[in-house]
């Protein structure tokens, strides 16, 4: 008798989202994601799914704690974390940018950038040949360049209203963001006849044809 | 302050106490054993070698990863062995020319590495291992497939999972690909089977559509034929129609219930030639072993001809086996009481782990300690974990129990 299917979804904002697709796909007992009874982790038939906070999906799911998991594009990419992707959610979807204040140019040559993302930022700049101080930073990065820690910030951008209530503006693209099923490489071979199945129907619950 | 923290290990490093390592000992030669059985020949490789040398047969592994130093007497940089095939692969070349091909070589050893990685990546990762060299596809992937599987079985290890790709698939779609496209992107959304991504990378390009389903051609030997329909007017057709044969000839050999395809696998590809696969079993979250084809390795030690191998990460084997249940019982022993007699020397001829010690008070804390199955005292020969005893008086009642040890396979 092989263990239940483990799969760690992100507590909070994308839960909400991701609940109602998971009812569309027919995941029976979905609902019961959202009533929060403090639990860590709950059965849903032959599923067991674990409620993390979103960066430690990824961890869960490389060390086959998890077989499968949904997390954020920007984890991925900010830890160059090499799990199978298979599906792309469309949800939670936002650009991550370079933001500085508005009608300020930030310094040509070695300007300061405030981020959570420091691997992405970094990347970012070097790519564009700009060398950058990359300042490390854990929340309220818009805080940033209006108290003169950094020149630029590069974090992640839903509608920019936060953005523009802290007078700042958007610069350049980073990339573009979403919510994807991730899944162990082990995981995806050993138990394809039941991770299969479940993407199918996640897959038709995305994209309703 | 704890002793182990005033004499710490380099991070990465680990030792292996007693039972471990004798666990991992009878696995490696549990292993060794079936490769010695197909005509492999151990071969013993040096610590360290010219990293000149060393990298030019560097396979899925970034350079970078290299554990380098200058060496004292040469003042050439030198590399600790990161890959036991470049390694062979310049001992075939320089070495074992005189004798007729193919060459079937074996190994055990330890590869070492620079960076530790991600999840339980060991920077000092034990291996077994084997190459084929001077043998083709088919034939001798067919081979290694074979000796793989029965190695894997021979462990006690049931439940596996050979996940079987072709790295020509995928090298004869992109060089057709325009410029535009990035290959090293396209690869990494590939072997990530992120297809959204891939969609937008390949877009407009004439194969973009066989590169996207790549992603999901991947399963039992439906996906393998699936893949042949869907590649057939494409140059990656005969790589697709070959690995289809060679999961045939694969299932006529007995093995196939082991088998999966996966079109899309892509990992060294800059390395491998041909079929690829790696080894998968319940328990670590990552392939316990893996191997293919590299045509164009020998060639690079001058002296070109077809090679494949493959080799299993002990750790993540030692894993598995725990997963299933299936690591060998705990070891036999005998801790003797101040017995120098002749029962002593007639359990070490038989075989049989067997220690002195000098008081009776001490000898059930060591054999605890140090896992010992009985003590010997007296005429009695008793089992330390329940406590029954049987008679032990040289003669007859030896025999029975060098008997029962030589049953018991200690």
């Amino acid at each position: 008798m092989d263990p239940p299917l483990v799969l760690a979804l992100p507590k909070g904002r994308i839960l909400k989202v991701l609940v109602p697709l998971f009812v569309r796909a027919g995941i029976d007992g979905a609902e019961a994601l959202l009533v929060d009874d403090r639990t860590l982790f709950r059965d849903l038939g032959t599923l067991r799914v674990l409620l993390l906070k979103p960066d430690d999906v990824p961890t869960y799911v490389e060390y086959g704690a998890a077989d499968l998991g949904v997390c954020g594009r920007d984890v991925l990419l900010e830890r160059s974390i090499d799990l199978y992707q298979p599906l792309d959610l469309g949800i939670g979807r936002c650009r991550m940018v370079v933001a500085g204040v508005i009608g300020q140019n930030p310094p040509a040559d070695f300007p300061r950038v405030a981020t959570k993302f420091p691997r992405l930022a970094t990347e970012h700049f070097a790519r564009r040949g700009v060398q950058a101080e990359v300042i490390y930073v854990q929340g309220s990065v818009e805080l940033a360049p209006l108290t003169g820690l950094a020149d630029l910030i590069v974090d992640i951008v839903e509608t920019g209203t936060t953005l523009a209530q802290n007078g700042l503006e958007v610069r350049e693209e980073v990339a573009f963001i979403s919510s994807v099923v991730v899944a162990n490489r082990a995981s995806y071979k050993l138990r394809q006849m039941e991770i299969g199945p479940m993407l199918t129907k996640l897959r038709a619950a995305v994209r309703p044809s | 302050m704890p002793a182990s923290l005033q004499h710490p290990l380099p991070g990465g490093m680990r030792d292996l106490l007693p039972e471990e390592a004798a666990q991992r000992r009878a696995l490696a030669q549990n292993i060794l054993r079936v490769f010695g059985v197909h005509g492999y020949a151990l071969v013993t490789l040096p610590a360290f070698e010219f990293a000149e040398v060393l990298e030019r047969g560097l396979g899925v592994l970034d350079p970078a990863d290299v554990l380098r130093f200058v060496e004292p007497e040469s003042g050439e940089v030198a590399a600790l062995g990161p890959d036991m095939t470049p390694q062979i692969a310049r001992l075939i070349a320089t070495r074992l020319g005189d004798r007729p091909a193919p060459y079937r070589l074996c190994y055990e050893g330890t590869v070492l590495r620079r960076r530790s990685g991600r999840a339980r990546k060991h920077r000092q990762i034990a291996q077994v291992g084997v190459e084929l060299a001077g043998v083709g596809e088919p034939e001798g992937d067919l081979e290694l497939l074979e000796v793989a599987a029965r190695a894997l079985v021979a462990t006690g290890l049931e439940r596996f999972t050979i996940d079987l790709g072709d790295a020509g698939i995928v090298r004869s779609l992109l060089p057709a690909s325009p410029a535009s496209i990035e290959p090293s992107a396209v690869l990494r959304a590939l072997s990530r089977k992120d297809d959204a991504e891939l969609s937008e990378l390949v877009r407009g390009f004439e194969h973009a559509d066989a590169l996207v389903r790549l992603t999901a051609l991947h399963g039992g030997r439906d996906a393998a034929l699936e893949g042949v329909r869907l590649l057939a007017d494409t140059p990656a057709a005969s790589s697709a129609r070959e690995l289809l044969e060679l999961f045939d000839a694969a299932t006529a050999r007995g093995f196939g219930g082991h088998l999966v395809v996966d079109l899309g696998e892509v990992r060294g590809f800059a390395y491998y030639t041909g079929p690829i696969f790696h080894v998968f079993a319940q328990g670590p979250g990552e392939a316990i072993g893996s191997g293919g084809r590299y045509d164009e390795l020998l060639g690079r030690f001058g002296a070109p001809m077809a090679a494949a191998g493959f080799a299993l990460d002990l750790d993540r084997l030692v894993w598995a086996l725990q997963a299933a249940g299936r690591l060998a019982a705990k070891e036999h022993g005998v801790v003797a009481v101040a017995a120098s007699d002749t029962r002593v020397a007639s359990l070490r001829a038989a075989g049989v782990r067997t220690s002195v010690v000098a008081s009776s008070d001490r000898a059930w804390e060591y054999a605890r300690g140090w896992g010992y199955s009985h003590v010997l005292e007296g005429g009695h020969l008793v089992e330390v974990t329940t406590g029954k005893s049987f008679p032990a008086d040289a003669g007859p009642d030896m025999d029975c129990i060098l008997d029962w040890f030589g049953r018991k396979g200690a």
